[in-house]
């Protein structure tokens, strides 16, 4: 048995073998928010109050609201719930978010059905915009690693964006360039008949949209976040919404920026290779599941003079899973490497 | 003045004397290393020696603690599980194959 395993800053997702051939996932929305009481007599009252919702306990009394739960709370308070991970990767500064990610890891994760059973889990790429010490690839994966290892698996990490390729182009002989948006990155995979030939991140994925729109309509980053997941837009079209025509526009730029980047990378890359046919290009992630999301950034490859003579594409389209995709490549990873 | 032109005459001997022992020593062949002081040969150390050493400058990661954490009581798991019928079988074949695995 193996497993695959999606650690993302929004949702960490795990793949593995179900019933008669079937892939089985679990889902957890990657957020916390703490709750500390002053007294015991709130203590217990806010515990009454809890009651229902997923949430761990400290040992000094605090209550930690766990997944969409801490969410929703956090919006009930006017307040934004907390990410053990930013931009993709844990943050060495942030020494509550590691453990309580070490938690939830362990807690979907489970232990492994046989001895040092495989787990494949996803890192990203070193990103092109983003200089800051903190943003520590290296540290993340070796962070993953010691948790799944306590627990008794065997991990191996991969890039994000090469485990989408591996998921969505098995009838494309597994050549094709996959974006993987995510709520912190954008990953990017260009792979050629099973071997990855450009790979590179950028950090301006959802939680920028969110942030920005936040800032323009001065709402917190997550009650933008809860509209967007639930109010009805089309990206880049003007909405009747305050937060959702922020919304909108942020979407637009956050599209046009990562179509500029991937045509930089591909302009940079010094040995071309030879495509006998064109390439299909998938994009996955919360991020891509926007309304008119596929189409603008078909508009966007044009818009920005795509080099269509050296790298073709015959289509743009969605993951047929968006939300699992990297996930079930990481599972793919999992039972060959 | 006689002597002048004497002792030119004797220069130039001299050279050809030199100049064809020379020739006669080395049978024509042109030796095009430029001698060099044994101090500066022995001062040269063998290239293959040099082996770039790096110290290892990653971030420990120290041990994570979560034994004082506790699932609340009415939390039995932490995640939503849904099942597909989507069949990897033929995507490991097919890639495990071009990887020669």
């Amino acid at each position: 048995m193996a497993k695959g395993l999606d650690v993302g800053t929004s949702f960490i997702v795990l793949a593995q073998d179900g019933a008669n051939g079937a892939v089985e996932y679990k889902d957890f929305r990657d957020a916390f928010y703490a709750i500390k009481p002053t007294t015991p007599v709130a203590a217990k009252m806010i515990e009454k109050g809890l009651a229902g919702k997923v949430f761990i306990k400290d040992e000094d009394g605090t209550f930690i609201l766990l997944g969409q739960d801490a969410i929703e709370k956090a919006v009930e308070r006017n307040d934004s719930a907390k990410r053990p991970m930013f931009r993709g990767v844990v943050s060495p500064k942030e020494k509550d978010a590691k453990r309580v990610l070490a938690f939830i890891l362990r807690e979907v994760i489970r232990r492994p059905t046989s001895s040092a059973e495989p787990i494949v889990f996803c890192i990203p790429a070193q990103p092109v915009d983003q200089e800051d010490g903190d943003f520590d690839v290296g540290y993340h994966e070796d962070v993953v690693k010691l948790v799944l290892s306590e627990a008794g698996y065997a991990p191996r990490a991969i890039n994000e964006a090469e485990a989408l390729c591996y998921s969505e182009f098995e009838n494309d002989n597994y050549s094709g360039i996959a974006l993987s948006f995510g709520a912190g990155m954008v990953n990017v995979c260009v792979m050629l008949n099973g071997e990855p030939v450009v790979t590179f991140s950028t950090t301006k994925s959802g939680d920028w949209v969110d942030r920005m729109a936040a800032v323009a309509v001065n709402a917190p980053d997550s009650v933008v976040q809860a509209e967007k997941e639930h109010g009805d837009f089309v990206v880049g079209q003007p909405n009747d919404n305050a937060i959702l025509g922020a919304v909108s526009a942020y979407y637009d730029r956050l599209i046009d920026y990562t179509v500029k980047q991937l045509i930089a990378a591909l302009h940079s890359h010094k040995a071309i290779p030879k495509f006998s046919e064109p390439l299909p290009l998938v994009v996955a992630g919360g991020t891509s599941k926007a309304t008119g999301f596929v189409d603008l950034f078909t508009q966007k490859l044009a818009a920005n003079e795509y080099p269509e003579d050296l790298w073709p594409i015959k289509e743009v389209r969605a993951a047929g899973d968006q939300l699992h995709a990297v996930a079930r490549g990481c599972l793919i990873a999992a039972k060959i490497l | 003045m006689n002597n002048d032109v004497l002792l030119i005459l004797l220069y130039i001997t001299v050279f050809g004397l030199g100049y064809a022992f020379g020739r006669l020593k080395t049978g024509g062949a042109v030796n095009p290393t430029v001698p060099t002081s044994f101090l500066k040969n022995a001062s040269i150390r063998p290239t293959s020696a040099i082996v770039p050493v790096h110290i290892d400058e990653t971030k420990y990661v120290a041990p994570i603690q979560t034994a004082g954490l506790v699932l609340g009581e009415s939390t039995n798991s932490i995640g939503k599980t849904t099942t597909t019928t989507d069949d990897i079988q033929s995507s490991v074949s097919k890639l495990a194959q071009l990887k020669g695995k």
